[in-house]
């Protein structure tokens, strides 16, 4: 996957995980913290859900913990989709 | 909802076992055990006193835990009598707080009464509506408390403040006892209804916020002192994924049962004496 497509798939697990916040997924870009986008830990433990769901990947509990920026999220899921195998 | 003779039985066991272990290898005298005579005012920071006093704020609000503890718990022996041990341990918290704030010079004693009567202007409710709600909420806070009072406790070994050492592994041993008590609480209600217990952890974890929150006066601008508070990303890590295995779940589980259940239940309001805006912490 390439970095917009991530992107894309963050705004869009953020606007699932919390609908209130629709317009600042909108707006989520590779800089800047979590905690600056509004993303609280709690939402980023259900963004990482659906994106698992998704991508047909499980991240590993202590990896999504060290998440605090959107550069690393996006850098986790390309480690996870990358190394993954298709047969 | 009335708890079957089983639940009582086991909550009867799980209490009698944490008071064993607590009157014989816990309890602490905050005037004996405390090294006060250790008290070195050279090694004052107004950081040391903003987390100690932040961490003192909350632990006055002990009159409000347990007399809401024990609406909650009275019909449970096990779980009612948790909650006195409960309150007279964090009360000894509070004292210990209260002491060091003074003897170490930090605040005079006007200044501590100053603080302690805007605490008291205010009132602690229940952030949740059941027995089983607060049980999952206790597990959370204790969790996050231990881990800030370890962070605390480590701090105080690599400065060579002997007194604040004592005070915080006294404090942080306490804590992560009643951690477990209430992991144990939650392994019960897992056996009896698994569902909705999940679904109710779910909920507090969804809606957790720190006691202190809307109650500690000037908490955002405490939260800013390093150590007052936990980040999320440790929360996360050290306090709510062990939680999770601890009981028998994991993260994958937790946010379908999030998904499923969400905010359907609403949050019970804090009662303040001002309107406070509420934040999450970290």
């Amino acid at each position: 996957m390439t970095e917009p497509e991530i992107l894309n798939l963050l705004k869009e697990a953020f606007a699932f995980a919390a609908p209130e916040e629709a317009e600042a997924a909108e707006n989520l870009t590779l800089e800047g913290t979590l905690d600056q986008f509004g993303v609280s830990s709690i939402v980023a433990f259900e963004m990482a859900g659906y994106i698992e769901d998704k991508l047909d990947i499980q991240f590993a509990d202590d990896e999504l913990a060290q998440i605090s920026t959107i550069k690393g999220f996006v850098n986790l899921i390309r480690q996870y989709t990358d190394t993954k195998v298709v047969v | 909802m009335p708890a079957n003779l089983t639940h009582r039985e086991k909550m009867y066991r799980a209490y009698m076992e944490f008071f064993d272990v607590a009157e014989r290898k816990r309890r602490w005298h905050p005037f004996n055990d405390i090294p006060w005579d250790k008290l070195d005012p050279s090694q004052n920071t107004e950081e040391k006193a903003i987390c100690a006093e932040t961490f003192c704020g909350v632990e006055l609000y002990v009159p409000d835990y347990t007399a809401n503890g024990f609406n909650l718990t009275r019909p449970i022996f096990g779980h009612a009598w948790f909650q006195a041990n409960w309150g007279y341990e964090e009360s000894k918290h509070g004292l210990t707080f209260r002491e060091y704030l003074v003897r170490s010079g930090l605040r005079t004693e006007e200044q501590y009464a100053e603080f302690e009567q805007k605490i008291f202007a205010k009132v602690w409710n229940l952030p949740f509506h059941t027995r089983r709600q607060m049980s999952c909420y206790g597990a959370l806070q204790e969790s996050a408390t231990f881990l800030i009072y370890r962070v605390q406790l480590e701090k105080a070994r690599q400065e060579g403040d002997e007194v604040l050492e004592k005070i915080y592994s006294y404090i942080s041993r306490d804590e992560a006892a009643h951690m477990g008590f209430y992991i144990k609480v939650i392994q019960f209600e897992m056996e009896e209804d698994r569902e909705g217990t999940l679904a109710d952890l779910a909920h507090v974890i969804y809606h957790f916020e720190m006691p202190g929150v809307g109650l500690i006066p000037e908490y955002e601008e405490r939260l800013a002192v390093e150590g007052v508070g936990i980040i999320s990303q440790q929360f996360l890590q050290k306090g709510i994924f062990p939680l999770l295995k601890a009981v028998g779940t994991s993260r994958r589980e937790m946010v379908r049962t999030l998904h499923q259940k969400k905010s359907k239940v609403p949050k019970v309001e804090a009662l303040s004496l001002e309107q406070v805006p509420l934040t999450v912490v970290g």
